[in-house]
């Protein structure tokens, strides 16, 4: 038997991570980071301030080059979007952490990078606070987690949110406000574990 | 999941916020019900509500996209394809850049990853290696060369030429420039620009994090990858089916910084030319403001900035400020881009005149012209390094603007295009050009320009041909374009008389790879023909000739010849290369004595670059230079390398016989090489043949108008020969050329002035000089004589003090450091500093001279040390032997400084009339004391006073022309 080819290995994982196998995940993300990466890359070189490019124009991107690839096993573009979100988020904290694990080591920032490397540390140790004080917020409220994943992460919409959550528009909105006053309270230091 | 408490908890915060701020103390009593821990948990949530303002709001891809992306830093150690990453050298536009090593070729390379969604597909990645190829074939010494554009472990990347220096934006942050330092780069910029443009190319991102200052003074802009090839403007020889692929490239995506961006960039307009010449308005305000133009504090105020408000005049920030660099950078920055600059090249103008107005004014602010040309005897030492680092004075190339007309029969065979389709075929192209031009060059009726002066020109379009002409000074222009595919190869030539535009003769040859050879001699001949050239049957002979039969020994030749010196690491570098494939070229054909030849003159060329003091590897070159002449007698190229081992082997003894033998040789076949031509006036230099001297550079700069060695060799000989009004003729000539660059201007000057007796003068153009300019050492020597001639012994002293090297090259005849702390402290009067210096200088001496066989220099240095120690016999002796081991009679050119320095051990020993008598004989002579020299220098104190020495610094003020 041949070994199956990258997109049909997409296909099954995402599959699996529909009907719950936790695993499908793990292995989803080396199969669509490089991906996702490319669109980042994109995305940096022609961030520049006043541009209006928002996340899901580039989830598009990845969507429509995946939905190619993958001859569209996703149930919908938001369905994507959660994935992606995931994904993104799973990338994002693994790159800060590095980054985190580089000053903790103390290794001088080189020289050229000096500006760019304190905002990108300063922003590392703010997402990986983000994420930590997100897991302890899902500890208790899945729901409220997986929106602010969907819309930080993510950038989707409430309605898209709504879509892939199949839930009212209104109580995304009411989870988003409330998980954002919550985690801004944790992270400002305040006890908000214990109810 | 949720519990039940935290689920009202939300439910009466959302409820809450529903209400206005003062209903909801109220609510929340109503609705926890006594619940006290609930209704804190409620409020605190509130009060965080109300105070977390934009928190979280942003997705994290939007404030934090470098997270995306893997670290940088992750790369380091590693391999892509044959580049080994080796440390992040910045953060561009693009990406991290990073520094690199080419393993295979064992050179540095920037090296950038490209996002791999810029290239989706092949065809984008066709695009941009298309564009690399055009802008890298350009060889423009402002732009960044770009080596290779390839993929890797599935991640593309481009590899470009390492530049040492930071960017503009990091020198920025230091604070502005001076407006003649802003100019010099904003010229660099523009010429960078003219050329890309010429060649269809538009950078659209000209910012100063985009141009590199190199500490040798050069600027060099970079990431033409990002430019796109213009879509209007295509040039008029673009095939039809390049021109159709360009269509694909995005319209109107707008790039580039917001601050350097055009007002049709803001509306994502079309861009053009123009818009560089904007950005370059831009930069060049910065430059001399050290502020941006347009301003505000997001990027829509300074969109808006950029479209409607004119930037404040510059004399708001700099109040001296010359109303015309305020013209330039205003017409620059016209919102309408019809009433821009049309082109780079007018922009460049306009730079360049302002620039000759500044020095102009500089001259005049400095004291008049009537002092003259001196050289102190601690100079006369200095001075061998100083011809010997002229020597080694990099080989810029820039354009010449002759003023009188061009000969009818003279003839600029520009590079071909490369019209194959991959890149290997570059070197064909350059092969082919390089064998009708060396072919040419062998008609003694025809005046050739030199390789080395229509390299730059690397473009060949239409437009420029007359200008380009005009500045090398020819009437007729060769160009074309090669195209080899599956063994085939077409070449197409034509010939264009420049003054009128008119093609006189054009032809396309398809045939056989093999049968290039043939098409090159057709080529040539015809050309000669049409020019009605006179060519004799041993010319007709050579040029039919082929070179060897060995196709790949010849596509190594090619290769080597390719190579200049810019497109590598260094001169070093690239001359190593160049002898290994030379190399490789006579191991397959051992019968390929032009490649023996070339092999030949690239060994001395590492002998000569490196300090010319290895005279095994002199013997080397000879050796190769002596097999070629076993296959081919008669090899000009052979001769002339040999003629070279002869004068630097007999640098010392001055036997120049056999020199003049090979020359002649050299000469028969290569009537148009100017490096022949410059030779030959080295050796009319030091045999009495002063005017011969001269004559012969002028032929020679004539056939290498941008070569550096020949301008400045001839500046130097018309110093040496006191004619100061045509050494200023050819000073100006040569900057408005662009052959002399930034502060070196400033220090021909200074030194110019300072043998006119004119130390506040030099010392005000010195001042325009960065202290750290210091490429070479008669920098330093420049700064020294000036503190020493202005009795500033103080900074005479802090000056060898900061002298990078301290004047110790001892190998290459001059004296260590001490001795000019010795002259200083002497001419003090601090007797015990003076002596305990000579003393230490002299121990250094003979320590470092060992057992080396000891030369007229070496006596000379000695001397001086013995007289400041107050030894009378032994330094007369030795100042005795050095004039005898290399007298006037024998050496025109150092004769007289050796009679200098006797003068001066005379004046030192007590011995005045003897001194006086010395110095009659060289105060008006070509190499003699300068004016200045005599008047200020502190050694001649001991002579002040007398009439006699006042006639004789009189006599040398006459002599001057």
């Amino acid at each position: 038997m041949t070994p199956a080819s990258p997109e049909q290995q997409v296909t099954q994982l995402l599959c699996g991570w529909r009907n719950g196998d936790p695993g499908a995940l793990e292995k989803l993300i080396p199969l669509i980071q490089p991906e996702l990466q490319r669109l980042a890359h994109r995305y940096m070189s022609r961030e520049r301030p006043g541009h209006t490019l928002q996340t899901t124009a580039l989830l598009d991107d990845a969507y429509l080059k995946l939905a190619d690839k993958t001859h569209a096993q996703w149930e919908n573009r938001a369905h994507f979007f959660a994935v992606a979100a995931q994904l993104m988020r799973r990338i994002m904290v693994d790159h800060a952490r590095q980054r985190q694990a580089l000053k903790r080591g103390g290794e001088a920032i080189r020289v050229t990078l000096d500006e760019c490397a304190a905002v990108t540390q300063t922003r590392a140790a703010e997402l990986l606070a983000l994420d930590e004080a997100l897991e302890k917020l899902a500890a208790f409220d899945q729901r409220k987690a997986k929106v602010v994943e969907m819309r930080y992460f993510g950038g989707l919409t409430m309605e898209e949110i709504a879509d892939v959550l199949k839930i009212h528009v209104n109580t995304v909105t009411r989870d988003w406000t409330a998980a954002r006053a919550w985690l801004f309270a944790a992270l400002s230091g305040e006890e908000m574990d214990a109810i | 999941m949720q519990s039940e408490r935290w689920q009202s908890c939300t439910e009466i915060f959302s409820a809450a916020l529903e209400r206005p701020h003062n209903a909801r103390a109220a609510f929340l009593e109503r609705s926890c019900n006594g619940d006290d821990a609930l209704r804190r948990k409620v409020e605190l949530l509130l009060k965080y509500h109300d105070t977390s303002g934009d928190f979280i709001k942003s997705p994290a891809f939007e404030v934090a996209p470098e997270l995306l992306v893997a670290d940088p830093e992750a790369l380091i150690g590693q391999h892509l394809g044959c580049y080994r990453v080796d440390a992040v050298a910045g953060m561009g536009g693009m990406g991290v850049i990073y520094l690199a090593r080419d393993e295979r070729l064992g050179r540095k390379v920037a090296l950038k990853l490209l996002p791999r969604s810029m290239v989706a597909n092949e065809a984008e990645l066709q695009r941009l290696k298309r564009e690399a190829r055009t802008t890298s074939a350009l060889n423009h010494p402002n732009i960044v060369t770009i080596h290779d554009i390839g993929e890797a472990d599935s991640t593309y990347y481009v590899a470009t030429e390492f530049i040492e220096g930071e960017t503009l934006r990091q020198h920025l942050a230091r604070g502005q420039l001076l407006v003649s330092e802003g100019v010099d780069v904003a010229i660099q910029v523009a010429s960078a620009l003219a050329a890309a443009h010429d060649a269809g190319i538009v950078h659209r991102d000209i910012k100063p994090e985009n141009i590199m200052l190199r500490p040798d003074g050069y600027v060099k802009v970079l990431d033409f990858g990002i430019a796109k090839l213009a879509e209007q403007e295509l040039p008029a020889t673009m095939p039809r089916d390049e021109a159709l692929l360009l269509g694909e490239t995005n319209l109107g995506l707008i790039l580039g910084t917001v601050r350097y961006m055009s007002p049709e960039q803001t509306c994502a307009a079309q861009v053009d030319k123009r818009t560089d010449i904007w950005s370059l308005g831009v930069v060049l305000y910065e430059m001399v403001t050290g502020h941006v133009p347009f301003t505000g504090d997001t990027p829509a105020e300074v969109m808006s900035a950029i479209l409607e408000k004119e930037p404040p005049p510059l004399t708001s920030y700099v109040a001296r400020a010359p109303a015309e660099l305020h013209q330039i950078v205003s017409k620059a920055l016209r919102k309408d881009r019809g009433q821009r600059y049309g082109s780079a090249h007018e922009l460049l103008d306009a730079l360049k005149n302002f620039r000759r107005k500044l020095e102009a004014e500089l001259e005049r602010a400095a004291a008049p012209l009537w002092l003259r040309w001196a050289r102190s005897p601690i100079a006369l030492m200095l001075l061998l390094l100083v011809s010997a680092l002229a020597l080694a004075l990099p080989f810029y190339r820039h354009r010449n603007l002759p003023t009188s007309l061009p000969p009818e029969k003279s003839i600029a065979v520009l590079p071909f295009e490369n019209l194959s389709k991959d890149e290997e075929n570059a070197f064909f192209a350059g092969g082919v050009q390089d064998e009708i031009l060396t072919n040419l060059a062998k008609v003694a009726d025809l005046k050739v320009i030199s390789r080395a002066s229509v390299m730059q020109y690397r473009s060949g379009t239409e437009r420029n041909l007359r200008e380009i002409a005009k500045a090398l000074g020819v009437s007729h222009v060769v160009e074309g374009s090669v195209q080899r595919a599956g063994g085939r190869v077409r070449v197409n030539a034509q010939l264009i008389d420049a003054r009128s535009d008119r093609h006189l003769w054009a032809e396309k040859y398809e045939r056989d790879a093999a049968d290039v050879f043939a098409i090159q001699s057709e080529i040539a001949q015809q050309i000669a023909g049409q020019l009605r050239a006179r060519l004799s049957a041993a010319e007709k002979a050579a040029i039919a000739e082929r070179p060897t039969a060995d196709v790949v020994a010849y596509a190594l030749y090619t290769e080597a010849k390719g190579i200049e010196w810019y497109d590598w690491e260094g001169v070093d570098r690239s001359t190593e290369r160049k002898v290994k494939l030379l190399e490789k070229a006579v191991q397959r054909d051992p019968n390929f004595a032009l490649a023996y030849a070339y092999l030949a003159n690239a060994q001395f060329d590492i002998f000569h670059s490196a300090g010319g003091s290895d005279l095994r590897q002199l013997e080397l070159a000879k050796q190769t230079a002596e097999t070629a002449l076993r296959l081919r007698p008669d090899l000009g190229e052979a001769h002339l390398v040999l003629a070279e081992c002869y004068y630097y082997a007999n640098l010392e003894t001055g036997d120049f016989d056999r020199v003049r033998d090979e020359l002649v040789m050299a000469r028969r076949t290569l009537p148009n090489d100017s490096e022949a031509t410059s030779l030959a006036a080295k050796v009319d230099k030091r045999q009495h043949r002063w005017e011969d001297a001269l004559a012969n550079l002028r032929r020679a700069s004539e056939l290498d108008p941008t070569g550096v060695e020949v301008t400045y060799t001839r500046r130097r000989t018309l110093l040496e020969m006191r004619r100061y009004r045509e050494w200023e003729q050819a000073l100006a000539r040569d900057v408005e050329s662009g052959a002399i660059k930034g502060p070196r201007t400033q220090l021909y000057l200074a030194d110019f002035k300072l043998a006119q007796g004119d130390p506040l003068a030099a010392q005000a153009f010195l001042a325009q000089v960065p202290l750290e300019f210091s490429a070479f050492e008669w920098v330093w020597r420049i700064r020294f004589e000036v503190a020493l001639y202005l009795r500033d012994y103080d900074g005479a002293n802090q000056v060898i003090a900061a002298t990078p090297a301290k004047f110790a090259h001892v190998h290459s005849g001059q004296p260590p450091e001490s001795w000019a702390d010795g002259q200083v402290a002497r001419a003090r009067g601090d007797k015990q500093k003076a002596l305990a210096a000579f003393a230490g200088a002299r121990k250094e001496m003979q320590a470092n001279w060992g057992d080396k066989p000891k030369g007229a220099q070496y006596f000379a240095i000695i001397a001086g040390l013995d007289a400041g120690l107050g030894r009378k016999e032994d330094a007369i002796g030795e100042a005795l032997r050095a004039v005898e081991l290399m007298p006037i009679a024998k050496d025109s050119y150092w004769g007289p400084r050796f009679v200098m320095n006797l003068a001066l051990v005379y004046a030192w020993t007590g011995e005045r009339a003897r001194a006086l008598e010395e110095l009659e004989k060289v105060a008006t002579i070509p190499n003699g004391p300068t004016y200045g020299d005599l008047k200020l220098n502190p050694c001649w104190d001991d002579l002040r006073g007398d009439p006699r020495f006042d006639k004789i610094v009189a006599a040398a003020k006459a002599a001057s022309r």
